[in-house]
């Protein structure tokens, strides 16, 4: 159960023919670094004990250790050493020669390195980077042998094609590659169809995929505490390990801006805390001589830290299970915790856990069980095991389940069951068929399944970007593009998903009938009710119309500008529609569906009705003022008022 | 900071106090105000355990659950039908014996000595029921209680304004009809303003129809229909008042007000609610030493380690550590990093529900509600989502992210189908789930050694079967209560009132569990099934044992083999040693017989050349 050190040898094809473009100033020898510098990265962050080393082909100069057997221009540019930023800047400053490479020479020499390195070492993992355009001609003969002996070795070999493996040539279109690099690429691919599962041929567009390998943190794979299982009246010994956790990005540390701030180390900064009175800040009461209390109602109960202590419960580590349950019983919202995967330690309980596992697959059941993971606990954990069928063997996992203490009840209006929104049938067929067009089972992408296994944290993998970017070049200033450009790096839907989709929500759109609304539109859509309301008590319905019209004219001229301000504006409205909220009630009292029904269809109306009622209050004695002449000049006017009164009621 | 925790770039701390603070108001937004309204006339005292005493528990407990969840809410105690008079208006035969207030340990206190000795007693010393003919009509009790409301401010503004009736007379204007009718009249126009009835009939044999039904149920509104509450108190009235107290149902504010963007530039506006509250337990608070009644202010600043100088927040930089360097990063680009995108709920396809299996879980999850008010058609499309997802079976995958400057997080979007409990009360709606999934980076891998398995398990696992069939529960969140907590409450509640904490554990022991001095701890698994299917546990034992004797008997016998494989090899060896030995003996003795010869053969030499 241990993570294997891994040793990276990179075999770089630095000759005249990587200075080639392949994207907009961007030469092949510039995209080979930068994958580099990128792998070199995650070693740092993920994987600081691995080693990594560096062989470049094509160089001018001769230096490596079979150079007495004629392997000229071949150079052992970077010793194997654990991942630095020196490396990092040190391959920043390379650049290709103007000779020619021989992959297959550098292949042999790389080879007798790695392993004159690896000699001494046990459990530890090989790799063979190889980097090559294959534009210069090979001594190939010996291929066979090399061969040979590579099959009986534990060295994976990875050979990075560049612009060789990209094509997707139809029968009748004519190759780019010259000559020279056609033969290379068969070379390569008869090496790597000989080798098996020890090779593999990565193209330019692959090298994302091929970088998420780097990108996982190797754990210490420790089980977190070692228990029993008890099921009813006997018990098995059994090891748990922590499977899903939250990962966080690197943590950010203070330091002081005035004292020395440009000279490394910088001097921490430190957060202390004291208290004072209320009223008297002068006053510093240190934590110590501070009484801990909590509050009771108006007044204060003193309540030690020992004596709350006391009200742990305290148990030895165990696993009790309570009762079964249906899979369906459980709300799957109620599960709150990363998963933890429990593991059989004797072979007694190997074949209790796997019959019980099975078992529960077979059934569809879950257990219920009170989980103590620690001699001294807050308190004991309600949690849910489930069966976990693997090819290696069939295991159980956990998660946690909430108590009655951490549910919240929720009686929002039931929307689904409202008639007033209950669907039409052409609503209900257009969205059989968006779902369809939409699902990823029926579209899938073959090669790329969608996974959360295929998918990372982005906001991490922006902050390792700068990192990365911020170590090769102190003086890099991050800007808004480069967040744009890499926020949305490693992920892109596309890859796993193809169609189009425009005639469908076209389609769509207009069935829903969709009408975007924002706050202060309907503040003066409020306005022009009420305006209604007024006047036709007075009967001055003419006016009332005309007025109605140019408001609806200048709404559209005005709701452009209010759409740009609408984003900062949303926040608030939460607020507001909390205050409103509260007035609703659902029933506890039931008697028949109907009536349940058009109640709540009535308290849904009043809730939104009522969102609006404390504006309309405020406006009403506006209105009254503004009903006679409304120009579009006052009408801009309204709309800033009203929001200002907005403000106020907040 | 409770439900998600997200980057914190800048201000870390103030950006926590904020979030404290807003937690704090998510409570204490809705407020409760209930009234407590208890008939005092002799009827009530009559009786083998005084209903009076009975009521006064019950607001007993409603002031003990309140002062220790809700302590912002506030209570009142008004009699009628009782001797003394005392109230605003000046009618007779009413008696407030306490205007609204919050709960305090004064009266907690006051009230456990009414109760705790002779209430009967007491109550004739200082209230006494009215004389039968001069009763009050109840038009009259409800105007008191109006002027009650009206008159603290507070409760006029409370959110929840609740009267809750104790009486065992099923018809308070004797079967006046006039009076009814008044009394008909000011009860709704009271319930229009927006006060709920609840009715606790301390009599079994209470008729509803003889004036009640209409008063709280009249049959034009339906809206009241569903509001008002009858309750009749059994002999376990402490839980029947706990479930009537607790329906004051806390209102959670939304968390996110966000766009959700479905494929193919489709746009709809959506609330997000959280499901779970992680930390239920009251905030913590410091005292002066010096005087126990002041809360203390916490204070926190930045100070150099090697100067202890006090530092500004615009004094401060942030640095990261990469291989061992500082990596300095300027406000500026960590407030860069914050908006990185808009907050949104990006739906980009869906899956099949077998897709999301319980490994795949890493913290807790939210409600999605349409939001109407922003963009009309929202709450149709969902409707229609939820009726298409729960009929061909499948859950949306999208990024949720719920505000600037937080983590986005990957989520599965599931309906949820309505689940009802034993009572057939509704304890999930229907609805949209969002449950955020792990990231690549979140999964752990465990590498494991394949394990063997013997070839017959079926046995074992046909026992298990068994004993799962047997020993199921049915299973709801809401019957478990954190042990641990409800512990530390009873301690909360023990130091509070010192000795008067006894009294009020022996006044309640026997109805309730909530107040006994220990917590019963229902996560226990129930010895008295477990022994009842013991025999199916053994049996499951028993057939492993049987699996592990029969691998053991093959390896046994697989072991004798080798065992014997051995014996012979290290016969074999033996013989060869011993044959080895046998040789080198020879050569040894042929080598010594050689030199003897050899000597044999010089010596005669040696002496014929000595000679």
């Amino acid at each position: 159960m241990k993570n294997e050190q891994e040793i990276i040898l990179c075999i770089v094809d630095s000759s005249q023919s990587m200075r080639t473009e392949i994207e907009p100033n961007k030469t092949a020898f510039d995209l080979v670094v930068e994958t580099i510098s990128q792998i070199i990265h995650y070693k740092i962050i993920f994987s600081p004990k691995d080693e990594f080393g560096m062989l470049l082909f094509g160089t001018e100069k001769t230096e490596n250790r079979l150079q007495q057997y004629s392997y000229n221009n071949i150079c052992e540019e970077i010793q194997f050493t654990t991942p630095n930023i020196e490396i990092l800047k040190h391959i920043q400053s390379l650049s290709p020669s103007f000779n020619s490479g021989d992959f297959f020479d550098a292949l042999i020499v790389g080879f007798s390195w790695i392993l004159s390195h690896s000699q001494n070492k046990k459990q530890i993992r090989k790799k063979i980077l190889l980097f090559t355009c294959g534009s210069d001609r090979i001594k190939d003969n010996g291929l066979q042998e090399f061969i040979n002996e590579f099959k009986n070795l534990d060295i994976e070999l990875i050979v990075f094609g560049i612009s060789l493996f990209d094509e997707n040539l139809t029968e009748n279109e004519t190759s780019l590659l010259s000559e020279i690099q056609i033969q290379n690429k068969k070379n390569i691919e008869e090496i790597c169809s000989e080798l098996k599962e020890k090779s593999r041929i990565v193209s330019i567009s692959d090298i994302p995929v091929f970088l998420n390998e780097f990108k996982k943190k190797k754990y210490m794979i420790r089980c977190t505490y070692r228990t029993h299982l008890e099921i009813g009246s006997v018990s098995y010994p059994v090891k748990v390990y922590t499977k899903t956790r939250k990962f966080t990005k690197p943590p950010l540390k203070k330091y002081s801006l005035i004292e020395n701030p440009d000279f490394i180390p910088f001097t921490p900064v430190v957060s202390k805390s004291t208290f004072y009175p209320l009223g008297n800040p002068d006053e510093i009461i240190e934590r110590e001589d501070a009484v801990r209390a909590y509050k009771y109602g108006e007044d204060y109960v003193p309540f030690s830290l020992k004596e709350e202590k006391k009200t742990h419960v305290s148990s030895s580590p165990i696993i009790q299970i309570i009762g079964f349950t249906k899979e369906d019983e459980i709300i799957r919202t109620h599960a709150i915790s990363g998963i933890d995967l429990i593991i059989p330690e004797t072979y007694e309980s190997i074949i209790a856990i796997s019959a019980l596992a099975i078992a529960m697959n077979q059934l569809k059941m879950i257990a219920i069980a009170r989980v103590v993971k620690r001699k001294v606990q807050k308190s004991p954990l309600v949690c849910f095991i489930a069966p976990h069928l693997k090819k290696t063997g069939n295991f159980l996992i956990y998660g946690e389940l909430p108590y009655a203490e951490n549910l919240i009840q929720h009686t929002l209006p039931q929307f689904i069951q409202m008639k007033k929104f209950s669907p039409s049938d052409q609503q209900l067929e257009s969205m059989d068929q968006y779902i369809d067009h939409f699902n990823f089972d029926l579209n899938e992408n073959p090669n790329q399944k969608f996974k959360p296994t295929n998918f990372f944290n982005p906001g991490i993998e922006l902050f390792n970007q700068i990192l990365l970017r911020k170590a090769i070049n102190p003086e890099f200033k991050l800007t808004k593009e480069f967040v744009i450009e890499n926020s949305i790096h490693g992920f892109q839907i596309s890859d796993y998903f193809f169609g189009d989709s425009i005639e469908k929500t076209e389609e769509m759109k207009k069935l829903f009938n969709f009408s975007k609304r924002n706050l202060n539109q309907n503040e003066n859509q409020n306005e022009n009710q009420n305006q209604n309301e007024n006047q036709n008590q007075n009967e001055n319905l003419n006016q009332n119309e005309n007025q109605n019209q140019n408001l609806n004219e200048n709404l559209n001229q005005i709701e452009n500008e209010i759409e740009k301000e609408f984003d900062k504006k949303t926040t608030h409205k939460g607020k507001k529609n909390r205050k409103m909220f509260n007035l609703i009630r659902i029933n506890s009292f039931k008697e028949n569906e109907k009536v349940e029904q058009q109640i709540e269809e009535n308290i849904f109306e009043q809730f939104n009705q009522k969102e609006n009622l404390q504006i309309e209050e405020n406006d009403i004695q506006n209105d009254n003022e503004k009903q006679e002449s409304l120009t579009e000049s006052e009408n801009e006017d309204e709309t800033d008022e009203s929001s200002e009164l907005f403000g106020k009621i907040i | 900071m409770s439900f998600f925790e997200g980057f914190q770039f800048e201000n870390e701390n103030e950006n926590e106090n904020e979030n404290e603070n807003e937690n704090e108001n998510e409570f204490s937004l809705f407020r409760d105000c209930i009234l407590f309204l208890i008939d005092g006339s002799f009827q009530m005292l009559n009786s083998s355990t005084s209903n009076i005493e009975i009521a006064l528990k019950c607001f007993l407990f409603t002031l003990t659950d309140k002062i220790a969840t809700n302590p912002s809410d506030m209570t009142a105690l008004c009699f009628f039908n009782s001797k003394n008079e005392k109230n605003l208006n000046g009618f007779s035969n009413i008696y407030v014996l306490y205007d609204f207030q919050k709960p305090s340990i004064k009266r907690i206190k006051e009230v456990i000595n009414f109760t705790s000795k002779n209430t009967n007693e007491q109550y004739s010393l200082q209230i006494g029921s009215s004389d039968d003919n001069s009763k009050t009509t109840f038009e009259q009790v409800l105007i008191a209680c109006s002027t009650l409301f009206s008159s603290n401010q507070d409760a006029n503004k409370a959110d929840y304004k609740r009267i809750f009736i104790f009486t065992n007379n099923d018809s308070p204007n004797n079967f006046d009809n006039q009076l009814n009718e008044k009394s008909y009249e000011i009860g709704t126009k009271l319930m229009n303003s927006g006060i709920v009835f609840e009715l606790f009939a301390l009599d079994q044999n209470f008729q509803l129809e003889n004036f009640y039904e209409n008063f709280l149920f009249p049959k034009n509104d339906l809206n009241l229909q569903t509001r008002n509450a009858f309750v009749k108190l059994n002999e376990n009235y402490v839980e029947d008042l706990y479930a009537q107290v607790r329906r004051k149902e806390h209102q959670i504010k939304s968390i996110a007000n966000i766009p959700m963007k479905l494929p193919g530039n489709l746009e709809i506006s959506i609330k997000v609610y959280p499901v779970i509250k992680k930390n239920p337990k009251k905030n913590l608070v410091w005292l002066n030493p010096n005087n126990l009644n002041q809360q203390l202010e916490k204070r926190t600043v930045w100070v150099s380690k090697t100067t202890d100088q006090i530092h500004r927040q615009s004094q401060i930089g942030q640095y990261c550590e990469y291989d061992g360097t500082q990596i300095p990063l300027t406000n500026d680009e960590l407030s860069l990093l914050k908006y990185y995108s808009q907050p949104c709920l990006d739906i980009f396809g869906f899956k099949s529900k077998n897709y999301l299996k319980f490994l795949y879980n890493i913290s807790t999850s939210f409600l999605v509600y349409p939001n109407e008010y922003l963009q009309e058609g929202s709450s149709t499309l969902l409707s229609t989502l939820y009726q298409k997802m729960i009929e061909k079976n499948v859950i949306a995958i999208g990024f949720y992210l719920p505000k600037e400057g937080f983590e986005k997080i990957l989520i599965a979007l599931v309906p949820l189908q309505e689940k009802k409990d034993q009572n057939d009360d509704l304890i999930l709606q229907k609805g949209f789930g969002l449950i955020p999934l792990p990231y690549s980076d979140d999964i752990r891998k465990i590498p494991l050694k394949p394990l063997n398995y013997p070839n017959q398990i079926q046995n074992s696992i046909q026992n298990s079967i068994d004993f799962i069939q047997k020993f199921q529960i049915n299973f709801d969140s809401w019957d478990f209560e954190d042990p641990a907590l409800q512990q530390f409450y009873l301690k909360l509640h023990q130091l509070a009132l010192s000795n008067h904490f006894s009294i009020l554990n022996s006044n309640s022991n026997s109805n309730s569990n909530s107040n006994s001095n220990e917590i019963i701890d229902r996560i226990k698994p129930d010895s008295e099934r477990i022994g009842k299917y013991s025999k199916l546990f053994s049996n499951f034992d028993q057939s492993i044992n049987e699996c592990v004797n029969k691998d053991n008997k093959e390896e046994k016998e697989k072991k004798k083999k080798k065992k014997k494989k051995k014996k012979k090899k290290t016969k074999r060896k033996e013989k060869k040693r011993k044959r080895n030995q046998k040789k080198i003996k020879e050569k040894k003795i042929k080598k010594e017989r050689k030199r003897i010869y050899y000597l044999k053969d010089i010596l005669p030499i040696f002496f014929i050349l000595l000679y």
